[in-house]
Formats: structure tokens, C-alpha cells, sequence
């Protein structure tokens, strides 16, 4: 085994860039990694890595209306220079458990709430009271979803992910929270991790629009103004990436 | 450009779209400056009408073509791999060496399409219908066939390749069941 020269005060660095950070948020970590230098440390060396991911759908804004979209997959590519990912140490490789979030009511015998009515006519006066007795409490609730089929390819250097929406789910929600994503042999002290969160267009989900197209519009021109708008999307705000975060010792 | 500009463009475009005259799917994609061939991989398309349409070649990987009308529809060689053509109307269409791999042909209707050639392997074909198909050296290996209605008459069917796709599941020459044949535009 490499010894670590301890002379060597290698920076640890950490760059993060989401590009749209309420529509998709990525963030990776190592654990139990000291965030200031390595030394004196036995090379090789192996480090978990865990993985955050929050998604949501966003509007577009255009000048006559909007129109919402989302993500129906993407796919995760990460980039090594001085540490490897061997294929059997590649975590997350069969499905993704979403958290989401929705807002449960509940009722409770407690809330009075009073309603009067009258009403007068010729043949009958009545006048009505009635009280109801009920609490309406909102609360937010977490649940888990599998819903996202993931597999994995590339090799040792550059490892990726490729996350795919399920039949039944037509867009990504909620959030996937410090997941094992691998297990990362370091073989040099100074070494570099470049994860880049990529989509292309059949990944991109269009859904609600207000105030963009009639609602009678035919499905021939209403595909081809999805496909516009996808290929928008792409070039102005979703390519070469959506998210990027580098790690690195110096 | 700047962002506000290249949003009013966009807008430009999409009201182009909506006030065009045309329905047709091939006419509506050059107003868009779309390329039938490329730019619609896995795009939604579930519905439209793209009866007789140029996709020679086309790469329509993982599209959702959902009950799309494609009768006649010119597919030769298109990329169709994991396409999503559940009930789509394919009576006619030309899939001659058209990559199908994978894909979900649920109950569509693929009655007298040139099959000729076309890798069906691992696709999805049960209750489909594909009376009097051209399947000349088509690839069916591990196609799922339950239910969906074949002709022993249909080129390139030999006995051995019908007896196989009975053994899984397939009906021939269903009397009745045969005389289903797909409406052609909607």
C-alpha cells in the first residue's frame, strides 16, 4: 500500500452548480471525509459517496401564458480522475424511492361551525339554525414512492446512472436524500469527482398550459408545439447541463 | 439573443402553429422548422394523425405513439425501439427492416404491414392484429404473441414459424376475429 506523504496538504473543494435549484436540485458528498486535508491516510483508500436529488416541476413563463414541465428521467454522469468506481461497488442500480410530500385533512369532532337559513313564502314561514360540530386540520404528511426504474452503465472512470419514470408516472417529484450512490476507491491523494446531471428531450415532460393554446387545439399541432417547446427548454436553460457538482482534493 | 427575446420567438412560433391552416403533421413540423426524421425521439404523439407520413429511417426511439394513426405510413428502417404504440393504426404501414425491439404494440393494428424484415424481437404484441402482414424474414424471438391474430396465408409465414407463434398464444385464422380490420384516418 501507498503511503501518504503528509507534507501534502491537499485542499478539499467543493463546487457546486444548479442551474435551476427549484426545478432540480443535486448535491453529492463523501462521507466521514474530512472537508480540509487528507494525511497520513493508506492508499487505496475507499469512501462512500451519497447522492441528494430534489425535484419539482416548474413554469415557463411566456409573454401570452405559461406552461408547466418536468422530468420524466435524466441521467447521471460521473467523471473521475484519480479514483475509480469498480462496477460491483455501484449502488442505486435497480430502483429510485422518491419522498413527496401532500397535504392530508383530517376532521375532528371539535370545530362548531353555524349556519342560519330562512325562507318565507306565501303558504309557509320558516326560520332554520343549524350548528355543526367538526375540525378540519391540514397537515403534511411524507410518503415514499418507487416509482423510477434505474440502471447503470459506462465503466470504472465514468460511471452513469439512468433513471426512467415508471409507465404509470409521467413526471419526477420529491426527494431522494442522501442516498448511497457508490463506493469510491481513492488511489491518489489528490483526486477529482465531477458529477453532471444531464437530460435530453424524452426526458422532458410538458403538462398544464394556461393561456397558450386554445383548448380545441388538434393533437397534430399540439405535439409539435410541445416539441418546440422541449427543444427550447433544452437549448436555453437544460443543456449541456442542469446541475453539476465537483469534489475534489488539491 | 437575450432570454426575453428568444421567449418571444418561441411565442412567435407557437402562435404560427396554432393559426396555420394545415393539420397535416408533415406541413405543421416544417413551420416548426422540425425534422420528421430526427427531432422527435421519444416525443409525445399519442392521438395524432400521421396517416401516410414520410419516417423513412426516422428515429422515433421510445416515442409515445399511443393510438397514433400510421396507415400507410412510410417506416422503413425507422428507430422504433421501446416506442409506445399501444392500439396505434398501422394497417399498410411500411416497416420493412424497421427496428421494433422492445416496443409495445399492444392490440395495434397491424394488418397487411410490411413486416418484412423488421426486428420484433422482445416486443410487445399481445391482442394485436396482423392479418395478412408481410413477415418475410421478421424477427418475432422473443416476442410476446398471446392473443394477437395472425393468417396463415400471410407472406413469409411458414408452418413452422405459425406453429411456434401458436405455442405462444397466438390465434390464426379466427374466423370472425380475422375480419377485424382498423379504421384508416379518424
Amino acid at each position: 500500500m501507498q503511503q501518504v506523504n503528509d507534507s501534502t496538504e491537499p485542499i478539499y473543494r467543493k463546487q457546486q452548480d444548479n442551474k435551476c435549484p427549484d426545478f432540480l436540485y443535486l448535491d453529492l458528498e463523501f462521507k466521514d471525509t474530512p472537508t480540509d486535508r487528507l494525511e497520513q491516510t493508506e492508499l487505496p483508500q475507499k469512501k462512500d459517496l451519497y447522492l441528494t436529488l430534489n425535484f419539482n416541476e416548474e413554469w415557463l413563463e411566456l409573454p401570452g401564458g405559461k406552461v408547466k414541465y418536468g422530468l420524466r428521467g435524466f441521467e447521471l454522469r460521473l467523471n473521475l480522475t484519480n479514483c475509480i468506481i469498480p462496477e460491483f461497488y455501484l449502488c442505486l442500480n435497480d430502483t429510485m424511492k422518491l419522498v413527496t410530500e401532500r397535504e392530508v385533512e383530517t376532521q375532528r369532532g371539535v370545530e362548531k361551525s353555524s349556519k342560519v337559513g330562512g325562507s318565507l313564502s306565501r303558504e309557509k314561514a320558516d326560520l332554520s339554525a343549524k350548528q355543526d360540530y367538526k375540525n378540519t386540520e391540514k397537515r403534511t404528511e411524507k410518503f415514499q414512492k418507487t416509482v423510477y426504474h434505474v440502471s447503470t452503465k459506462g465503466d470504472e472512470l465514468s460511471p452513469a446512472w439512468v433513471f426512467e419514470a415508471d409507465k404509470d408516472e409521467s413526471v419526477l417529484k420529491g426527494t431522494l436524500a442522501e442516498q448511497k450512490l457508490a463506493t469510491v476507491t481513492i488511489t491518489d491523494i489528490s483526486h477529482q469527482l465531477t458529477a453532471t446531471f444531464e437530460v435530453v428531450s424524452k426526458n422532458i415532460y410538458i403538462g398544464d398550459a394556461e393561456g397558450i393554446w386554445p383548448d380545441n387545439i388538434s393533437r397534430n399541432k399540439l405535439a409539435i408545439i410541445e416539441r418546440k417547446i422541449i427543444n427550447w427548454l433544452l437549448k436555453s436553460k437544460l443543456q449541456p447541463y442542469v446541475s453539476q457538482v465537483e469534489l475534489s482534493y488539491e | 439573443m437575450n432570454e426575453d427575446q428568444s421567449l418571444q420567438e418561441l411565442e412567435a412560433s407557437i402562435q404560427k402553429i396554432i393559426d396555420a391552416d394545415t393539420d397535416n403533421f408533415q406541413e405543421l413540423a416544417e413551420l416548426a422548422d422540425l425534422n420528421l426524421q430526427t427531432d422527435f425521439v421519444g416525443a409525445d404523439l399519442h392521438g395524432t394523425n400521421l396517416n401516410g407520413l414520410n419516417f423513412v429511417k426516422a428515429n422515433l426511439h421510445q416515442a409515445y405513439l399511443s393510438g397514433a394513426y400510421l396507415t400507410r405510413a412510410y417506416l422503413t428502417r425507422a428507430y422504433l425501439s421501446g416506442a409506445k404504440l399501444y392500439g396505434a393504426y398501422l394497417s399498410g404501414a411500411y416497416l420493412s427492416g424497421a427496428d421494433l425491439i422492445g416496443a409495445y404494440l399492444i392490440g395495434a393494428y397491424l394488418s397487411g404491414a410490411y413486416l418484412s424484415g423488421a426486428y420484433l424481437i422482445g416486443a410487445d404484441l399481445i391482442g394485436a392484429y396482423l392479418i395478412g402482414a408481410y413477415l418475410s424474414k421478421a424477427d418475432l424471438s422473443d416476442a410476446q404473441v398471446g392473443n394477437a391474430r395472425f393468417t396463415s396465408n400471410s407472406p413469409g409465414m411458414t408452418e413452422e414459424l405459425k406453429q411456434d407463434l401458436i405455442a405462444r398464444g397466438a390465434i390464426f385464422d379466427g374466423g370472425s376475429r380475422d375480419r377485424v380490420f382498423a379504421p384508416t384516418s379518424r
